[in-house]
């Protein structure tokens, strides 16, 4: 009964990790006014963490799917953001429009 | 095989991690200590004018677009063409703080130049359309502008015979539709191209090209001044938007994305090419010349919460702001200048006088454009 009982706090105990474990983090950079890629693939509910590497403020923004505002991210600063939901959303810094990445939920 | 995939990204984005915090020391540290040498190669010239897979360039069809972008019929009251207020004598602008439209209303912005929009991102002070197509019929149907009903241009250019034939070639099958007349409108447009300016000659290698003042702004511009921070690249804009504190209450990009406090206040950053024959300057074309241009960025800005903060106070002296304004007069091309097209004539047939518009009618000043348009934010839309 005792192992019993081990056994199964055991497979709770795995059960509330393996979402933690497959969580993926991913690291988009920006820098010179650029996202580091164009376009990036993940999985339902990875997360994003943008790193600004610029000398100036960026703002990353979707509209039209998955719609989000990180506000204003300060030189140096990181920003992350979950992606719950499957789809294609565009990003685009809202400052600097030319700055755009795809990210494909899968 | 998912977990693993996880953990691969996992690692991946750890070492990558460590490497963009280890880079973000140098990137900043680069930018200051690049010399005017490796600033110039930031400016030099694009070989090609970008044109978009969806409506590709040709010489006939950029014609074609030319001709209706001087052709003042393209308006509701048969009187004001693009180049009313896209005038190429002013570097395509009007010379104007703010534009005039239908009925001589009185427009909320100044009229934007078209230099080099093939390159642009986001039109408009605002950033409305995303593209040159949907851009140019704004204007065209805004009421306040050129006020012209989109179904009504399509049956006046097709009574003009020299417009069927010009459209069958360059639409085959297709001919005269709002969509085309977009089309070859912004194929011209992709054309207009600022020329060659001393500044070019410069960066060229020429040196005797431009002033010693004229250099010292140039250090000052990419230096102590920090105007390249959007101002940057050949065309001298990243295409960014930015609140650079103007003393009006024109929340500019912020009615297209209400949500985000730094695009209050925020206009698209323009052009510096063939700057000095654009004045006056600033969205709202209360600066009358290139000093007060700078003096506004150097301590003339009042703060507000929107401000960029790409936007704060230079300390410049009397003699470095008129260094850059010495630079700032090196990006004016000497341009032969443009032609004006021949417009195609109304049908002279014995049936053109019967079904043809009645080109002696003229500007039809008994539409106004609607009451209550001549506001601050109606520029190039549609008012309800």
């Amino acid at each position: 009964m005792k192992k019993f009982v081990i056994g199964l706090a055991a497979m709770g105990f795995i059960a509330a990790i393996i979402p933690a474990a497959n969580a993926a983090e991913v690291v988009v950079t920006q820098a010179d006014k650029k996202f580091d890629k164009k376009k990036i693939e993940i999985g339902t509910g990875d997360t994003i963490k943008f790193v600004n590497a610029d000398k100036m403020g960026h703002n990353i923004h979707s509209k039209g799917g998955d719609d989000f505002d990180l506000g204003l991210q300060k030189p140096g600063a990181d920003m992350s953001r979950k992606f719950a939901k499957a789809g294609t959303f565009k990003l685009r810094c809202t400052i600097h429009p030319k700055m755009k990445l795809t990210v494909t939920v899968k | 095989m998912m977990a693993d995939n996880k953990t691969t990204k996992a690692v991946l984005a750890l070492v990558t991690g460590f490497f963009v915090l280890s880079g973000i020391g140098s990137a900043a540290q680069s930018a200051e200590t690049k010399s005017r040498e490796e600033w110039k190669k930031e400016y030099v010239r694009p070989a090609e004018i970008p044109f978009p897979e969806e409506n590709p360039y040709s010489k006939s069809k950029a014609d074609l677009g030319r001709t209706l972008f001087f052709d003042p019929r393209l308006s509701g009251a048969n009187y004001i063409s693009c180049a009313t207020c896209h005038n190429p004598s002013f570097a395509w602008g009007d010379g104007l703080p703010k534009g005039i439209g239908h009925a001589m209303t009185r427009l909320g912005r100044r009229t934007p130049t078209i230099l080099n929009l093939a390159w642009g991102e986001l039109l408009m002070w605002d950033g409305r359309f995303e593209t040159l197509e949907d851009q140019a019929l704004g204007p065209m149907s805004a009421p306040v502008e050129m006020n012209q009903n989109m179904e009504a241009i399509v049956t006046e250019l097709s009574q003009i015979p020299e417009y069927r034939t010009l459209f069958k070639v360059n639409f085959p099958g297709e001919g005269i539709t709002v969509k085309n007349i977009a089309k070859a409108i912004a194929t011209f447009e992709r054309t207009v191209v600022s020329g060659i300016a001393p500044f070019d000659k410069w960066v060229a290698g020429n040196e005797e090209a431009i002033s010693t003042a004229a250099k010292r702004g140039f250090d000052l511009f990419d230096g102590k001044a920090n105007c390249v921070s959007c101002h940057s690249g050949w065309n001298f804009t990243d295409d960014s938007f930015h609140d650079i504190c103007m003393p009006d209450d024109d929340i500019g990009r912020g009615k297209q994305v209400p949500n985000v406090k730094v695009m209050q206040h925020a206009f698209k950053t323009p052009t510096l090419r063939n700057v000095v024959e654009r004045a006056p300057y600033m969205h709202e074309g209360s600066l009358k010349n290139l000093y007060s241009v700078v003096r506004h960025y150097n301590d003339g800005f009042t703060k507000r919460e929107s401000l960029s903060d790409q936007i704060y106070k230079l300390n410049l002296t009397d003699k470095e702001q008129s260094d850059l304004v010495a630079f700032l007069k090196t990006l004016s091309s000497d341009d032969t200048p443009i032609a004006m097209p021949r417009l195609p004539a109304y049908d002279q047939t014995v049936a053109g006088s019967v079904s043809g518009i009645n080109p002696a009618a003229g500007p039809d000043s008994t539409t106004p454009a609607k009451a209550g348009c001549n506001t601050l934010f109606s520029h190039w839309q549609p008012c309800e």
